[in-house]
């Protein structure tokens, strides 16, 4: 006879945990950040890395993937950004304080945190895809020391729609560091530069050459900045872009992000420029 | 080969000790007139121990339903969860060797890296009996020429081959050989006869198939040289039925949604793909590919490219399925010859 | 439990076959019937996912009586006693033709002649009618006036052998996508396919031919091709001369017409006209399919007479591999039509100003039945409005968002004193009702459809009725508190209608079990008609009935300088109660939107996805703008199936004389920027 069989325990990756809303601040007109504790204090999700996402999830609307759009505090606390644009992001918009979501994650890759280290780097971001680089950017100014210069170009629509506004502030105060903003429609209050992101790659004053590059924002955005900083003689490898797909699991089962044999919420979703272009991508 | 041979009564007494042992007995039988459909044939319905042609869906449809429900939530904001386990022991019979090449594929997906719990359910549970294919099932399948049919290689627990006097039966796993062990006295071993007509029946089906060099076409579908004309054709026929991915054995992507009544639901998933636009339209509203054709060129790539990467063997195992319900005349088989026409030799 | 039930599709008219697979009373998926005639193993992407609205839950399940303007659920006992008390007081207090009942082209024949036998038997009116007014009503009186039936001629299984194929005002590949597969089966035989119309429609990128025509000019695209067709000789004398009458009326009427004059009216090159009817003239094996873009106009009984004149002078109708393709839109709206859901006719459209009809018909229910035709729906919502009308029983039918001119029909509706709805999920239409029955979907009943090609095809109960009961089980208990007793199994229902309709004699569920059966099948052992008229026309010669050009009922002017035109989605169907409660669907088209062309929107300075406001004498909408060179200049399309934002608040209710369709298809428009 054979051995008796033993059951294979295996945890139900689809099941979300429950989390409470602790703090809600209106961002931007259409953006809210929300600041969210994992109910269970032992929760595997708060193990997450810089670039990973979790799914949010709300009974009646289904899920829908988010980056953590900050380092996670030292009681258990981590934020979430999200932008009106559909129905389950207008939900979201629609709770409260003390209200529960679920989450499950963390899901995907994380930023090279080790290849960056004393490294010069650049970010790029535009509109909310400031969200996802946020806490790659909180970790290097946390371990300053441990990096070269930085740099960091934001991007946006409208004066109004800048994220974290005192936060960007306060990254100035670092040392060997430079952040740059633009708009694309200034207002009078704006004294700044107004175009796209690439209107202020000549303003940056950091060697390329081993330097890193991290951007996320809208695909238009991301493609027509590497076609820029490549000119300027960053390297392929050290280009990365964060990307949005449409994602429904999270763990590379449903499909909707495949992209050419990767699975953007498994194998990304941070990708190497030379890795993107394998996958026949520019955004 | 030492295979072991049962007689068309005993195969009947088999069957009907091992409906006893599961929840479930999945076989084929007919439906309306020529339609074969599998189907729980344990306590009624009169199942077909052999037959011609193909079911009109692959067992997939028991692994991964059309819809399926994930687990039950109760209470709206804050609800609990809890999931719906469905673990009834199920025995397939009559599945073909295409299919069984595709349970094997998507028995790899679903639980390699992350394991997606509702399929490991019901694959641990689950026991496949499959037969051998003594013709063709239809003019559209390309089995032979995919390297899928007309026996299965692996991914069978027990495969039965069709011969005059009954069938010659071999194991492909441990829990097969458990079960011919318990059943011996069913079980003779077959005659070199048996084995020499079973060969002449394979060599037979096989007499006119070239195989694709499926190596071959990955790489040109990987160094894009298949011609844009051709894309273009299968863009302007697909009209998204959605037929093709889910009739397709291999076809595993599906998306998430609520169902409510009032405070307390379930979440279900089903079926999803490639042919629609909202597939991968991100909430936004923008989508990376915009042309039709390069969603039906996603479909193609996965299985003709990228799994033979990942694989070693493509994921289209040739049923022809696809090619049968395609309101548009897409054939897959007619594309493999189209791309590889795009490179000369 | 697992089990396969084998039924027909509930959405368009093309009549595909599945297997609905139930799990545990649960419908899980769909299975195509391969050994289906129809559907043949293929399927739309409706019909793969026909299971997902059924156990939706959303779906109604006890009545509904409004009291002081909310509804509230009640017992079937208290809405059926209330509804029949209802009923029979307005009968008594105003007479039986103050009462109307709208049969419904989603339901069964069985339930379809229930309904039209309680409008006449029980209520004592032939006030019944059903969407086929909003539809093919023109097609029953186009076709009926040349051939002498109101159907399509030939069937799906000679189109893929078709030389030529002349498609007018329909769009098989989005609107009938399995008709749309022998369509392209067709083309990839070598058939040449001429497609015709106002939008340039998938069909078109794989046409022999294009023509883009204005909407709303038909008859002068098809009078020029009769012109030039005779001009050239290439009509077949012969059986203009052994099958038909009327001639040389006919080519008097289109002498008018040469191409050239024509391309004034339609916008389209002469050339491209000469092309079309020497394409359509000299194949050997030629059909016309058209649809709804022939139909809804103001002339539409005019139009599907021209084609039919177009197609007796080629000789390419009587015949196999020829004829009329009219595509319905709707599951049984052919059955509807055939079961005397009609004011004018009872099943097999026998007259019911025919005595000897109306006495058959009187012995056989045990009934004094009225005796003058009755009003059609686009009358039935006048006389609403005028107070003649008191009563509206509704089945499966959302007319507030269906109609046109969605302004109009709710004065109409709320000027009633008693509104009955059935419905399956609360319709905009039923919100309006003063009781909601709540019906069945086709998976929880037995019965049959009638397909576009005359088929009968069964449709088989998967599970138990949601609300309880059925819509036939609904209209045999209003009737029974009436005191009438009807028969309430379906089988036994086809067997007394086909006892009545001779041309459905031959018709009973044992004999359709297999593969269906068209009709005529006039008996016992008659083996259905694939082909009608072969030989001779149903009318005995085939009559040629001169028609001429006029303009749409409103045509653009300097206020009003766009033609708006309507259709069907490949993904949506009708208003949407079922579609968009499809996930997958409703993900592909989730919102309303208008097609503009690329130099007009630039006129207005619109891009694509600005939201727009269309603006007609009826009502405004404000949607999203698609720029596409699908449309010509001057010409705007919208879909019509988004019950919250209904593009029908802007179509023109002007109709038909004859027939009484409403003019969906062309009315005069305004596009705002916002």
């Amino acid at each position: 006879m054979g051995s008796k069989m033993t059951a294979k325990k295996t945890m139900d990756e689809y099941l979300p945990k429950n989390a409470v809303i602790e703090e809600i601040l209106q961002e931007t007109a259409d953006s809210k950040t929300l600041t969210l504790r994992p109910i269970d204090k032992g929760s595997t999700i708060l193990k997450y890395r810089p670039g990973q996402f979790m799914m949010v999830s709300l009974p009646g609307y289904g899920e829908a993937p988010f980056t953590f759009a900050s380092l996670a505090s030292r009681d258990g606390r981590f934020q979430i950004s999200v932008r009106k644009v559909g129905s389950f992001t207008n939900a979201l918009h629609a709770l409260k304080e003390r209200d529960i979501v679920g989450l499950r994650g963390p899901y995907g890759n994380t930023f090279p945190l080790s290849k960056i280290e004393n490294k010069n780097i650049l970010f790029i971001a535009g509109g909310c895809g400031i969200a996802p680089l946020r806490p790659l950017i909180q970790h290097v100014f946390k371990n300053r020391k441990e990096h070269g210069r930085i740099e960091i170009i934001y991007g946006c629509r409208a004066p109004r729609d800048i994220f974290y506004k005192n936060e960007i502030e306060s990254w100035r105060n670092n040392p060997d560091t430079a952040v740059h903003l633009t708009v694309d429609e200034p207002d009078q209050s704006w004294d700044g530069t107004c175009g796209v992101v690439c209107v202020l790659l000549p303003k940056i004053k950091l060697v390329p050459k081993n330097a890193f590059v991290f951007l996320c924002g809208p695909g238009i955005m991301i493609k027509l900045a590497i076609q820029d900083i490549l000119k300027l003689g960053f390297k392929e490898g050290n280009i990365y872009a964060s990307l949005e797909r449409h994602m429904k699991c999270g763990v590379g089962k449903c499909g909707h992000c495949y992209v050419k044999g990767k699975y953007v919420c498994t194998d990304g979703p941070n990708f190497s420029y030379s890795e993107m272009k394998k996958m026949g991508i520019d955004s | 080969m030492n295979k072991l041979f049962i007689t068309h009564e005993d195969l009947k007494t088999f069957v009907e000790a091992l409906k006893k042992t599961c929840d479930e007995f999945i076989g084929p039988s007919r439906q309306h007139l020529n339609d074969i459909a599998f189907g729980d044939v344990k306590n009624d319905g009169e199942i077909l121990l052999n037959y011609d042609g193909n079911t009109i869906l692959s067992p997939r449809t028991f692994l991964l339903p059309q819809t399926e429900t994930l687990f039950e939530i109760k209470g709206s904001i804050g609800g609990k969860v809890s999931s719906i386990e469905d673990k009834k022991s199920r025995i397939f019979y009559g599945v073909r060797p295409c299919d069984t090449l595709a349970l094997s594929l998507m028995r790899r997906f679903f639980l390699e890296g992350i394991v997606d719990r509702p399929y490991q359910d019901k694959m641990e549970n689950a026991t496949f009996i499959t037969l051998a294919c003594a013709k063709p099932c239809s003019e559209r399948s390309f089995c032979r020429e995919i390297g899928s049919g007309p026996v299965a290689k692996k991914g069978f627990d027990i495969q039965l081959v069709a011969i005059n006097r009954g069938y010659l039966v071999e194991s492909g796993s441990k829990k097969g050989g458990a079960i011919l062990r318990k059943y011996k006295k069913l079980f003779i071993v077959s005659t070199p006869s048996d084995i020499k007509e079973s060969k002449r029946i394979l060599k037979d089906f096989a007499k006119e198939a070239k195989p694709i060099n499926y190596k071959r076409l990955a790489g040109i579908m990987r160094d894009d040289l298949v011609k844009e004309s051709v894309w273009d054709d299968i863009g302007l026929r697909c009209v998204i039925c959605s037929g093709c991915i889910t009739v397709c054995p291999t076809c595993s992507c599906f998306s998430v949604t609520d169902r409510m009544n009032g405070t307390s639901g379930v979440r279900v998933r089903y079926c999803d793909g490639c042919p629609y636009a909202g597939f991968t339209r991100m909430a936004g509203g923008a989508m990376p590919k915009p042309d039709h054709k390069d969603h039906i060129r996603r479909f193609f790539e996965h299985k003709l490219n990228v799994d033979v990467e990942r694989y070693g063997v493509p994921s289209c195992v040739g049923c022809g399925r696809c090619i049968e319900t395609c309101p548009g005349n897409i054939s897959i088989r007619k594309f493999i010859d189209d791309a590889m026409a795009s490179v000369k030799k | 439990m697992m089990k396969k039930v084998l039924t027909t599709c509930p959405y368009c008219g093309v009549g595909c076959n599945f297997y609905l697979d139930v799990r545990d009373e649960r419908i899980v998926g769909v299975i195509p019937a391969k050994s289906n005639p129809v559907s043949k193993g293929y399927l739309c992407v409706k019909g793969w996912h026909a299971h997902e609205p059924v156990q939706h839950p959303d779906r109604l399940k006890k009545p509904l009586l409004k009291e002081n303007g909310r509804f509230k659920e009640v017992s079937w006992d208290t809405a059926l006693d209330y509804v029949a008390k209802r009923l029979k007081g307005i009968k008594d207090k105003y007479g039986p033709d103050s009462l109307a009942v709208c049969a419904s082209a989603r339901c069964t024949n069985e339930e379809n002649y229930l309904m039209m036998k309680f409008a006449r038997a029980v209520l004592g009116t032939n006030n019944v009618d059903h969407c086929a007014r909003t539809c093919h009503a023109a097609t029953v009186s186009g076709l009926n006036q040349s051939f002498g039936s109101g159907a399509s001629t030939n069937s799906y299984d000679e189109l893929p052998y078709m030389d030529c194929i002349l498609i007018i005002g329909s769009n098989p590949t989005e609107a009938h996508p399995i008709v749309g597969w022998r369509v392209r089966t067709a083309i990839d035989n070598g058939a040449k396919v001429i497609v015709c119309d106002p939008r340039r429609i998938l069909p078109a990128e794989s046409a022999e031919l294009y023509i883009q025509q204005y909407p709303g000019t038909d008859i002068a695209l098809i009078n020029a091709m009769i012109n030039f067709i005779l001009k050239e000789n290439l009509h077949d004398k012969e059986f203009i001369e052994k099958r038909t009458e009327g001639f040389d009326e006919l080519r008097q009427a289109v002498s008018d017409y040469t191409p050239e004059s024509a391309a004034e009216i339609t916008g389209v090159e002469p050339e491209a006209i000469k092309k079309a009817a020497r394409i359509y003239a000299s194949s050997k094996k030629a059909c016309i399919m058209y649809s709804l873009g022939m139909t809804e106009h103001t002339v539409g009984t005019n139009n599907i007479i021209s084609m039919a004149n177009l197609a007796m002078v080629t000789g390419h109708v009587g015949k196999e591999f020829s004829g009329l393709y009219p595509m319905r839109g709707q599951n049984n709206v052919q059955g509807a039509c055939d079961m005397g859901a009609l004011p004018n006719v009872f099943s097999g459209y026998q007259s019911v100003t025919d005595g000897e009809v109306r006495k058959k018909f009187e012995s056989a229910w045990g009934v004094k039945l009225p005796e003058a035709a009755g009003l059609t729906l686009t009358d039935m919502m006048f006389k609403a409005i005028e107070g003649k009308l008191k009563c509206f029983y509704i089945i499966g039918e959302d007319q507030v968002r269906t109609d046109p001119d969605t302004h109009m029909i709710e004065r109409a509706l709320k000027s009633l004193e008693f509104l009955v709805v059935h419905e399956i999920f609360l319709t905009e239409t039923a919100k309006l009702a003063d009781v909601v029955l709540p019906g069945a979907s086709y998976a929880e009943k037995e019965g049959t459809f009638t397909c576009a090609e005359r088929r009968f095809q069964r449709v088989r109960r998967a599970i138990e009725p949601i609300s309880g009961k059925t819509d036939g089980d609904i209209i045999i208990e209003v009737s029974k508190r009436l005191g009438y007793e009807m028969e309430s199994e379906p089988s036994k229902i086809c067997d007394e209608m086909a006892s009545l309709s001779p041309i459905y004699s031959g018709v009973s569920f044992e004999r359709i079990e297999e593969s269906g059966l068209q009709w005529p099948v006039p008996a016992k052992d008659h083996p259905g008609t694939p082909v009608v008229h072969l030989g001779q026309f149903r009318r005995g010669l085939g009559k040629f009935i001169p028609v001429t050009h006029k303009p749409p009922a409103e045509v653009p002017d300097r206020e009003y300088p766009f033609i708006l035109s309507t259709g069907r989605l490949l993904f949506h169907y009708n208003t949407g109660t079922m579609t968009t409660r499809v996930s997958n669907l409703l993900r592909e088209f989730p919102r309303n939107f208008v097609e503009i062309n690329p130099d007009d929107a630039k006129a207005i300075g619109i891009r694509s996805n600005a939201k727009v406001k269309v603006v007609t004498r009826r009502g405004e909408l404000v949607v999203s703008a698609q720029v596409t060179d699908k449309v010509k200049r001057r010409v705007i399309w919208m879909p019509f199936h988004y019950s919250n934002e209904p593009t029908n608040v802007l179509t023109n209710s002007a109709f038909d004389p004859v027939c009484r369709t409403g003019e969906y298809k062309a009315c005069a428009a305004k596009i705002e920027k916002i």
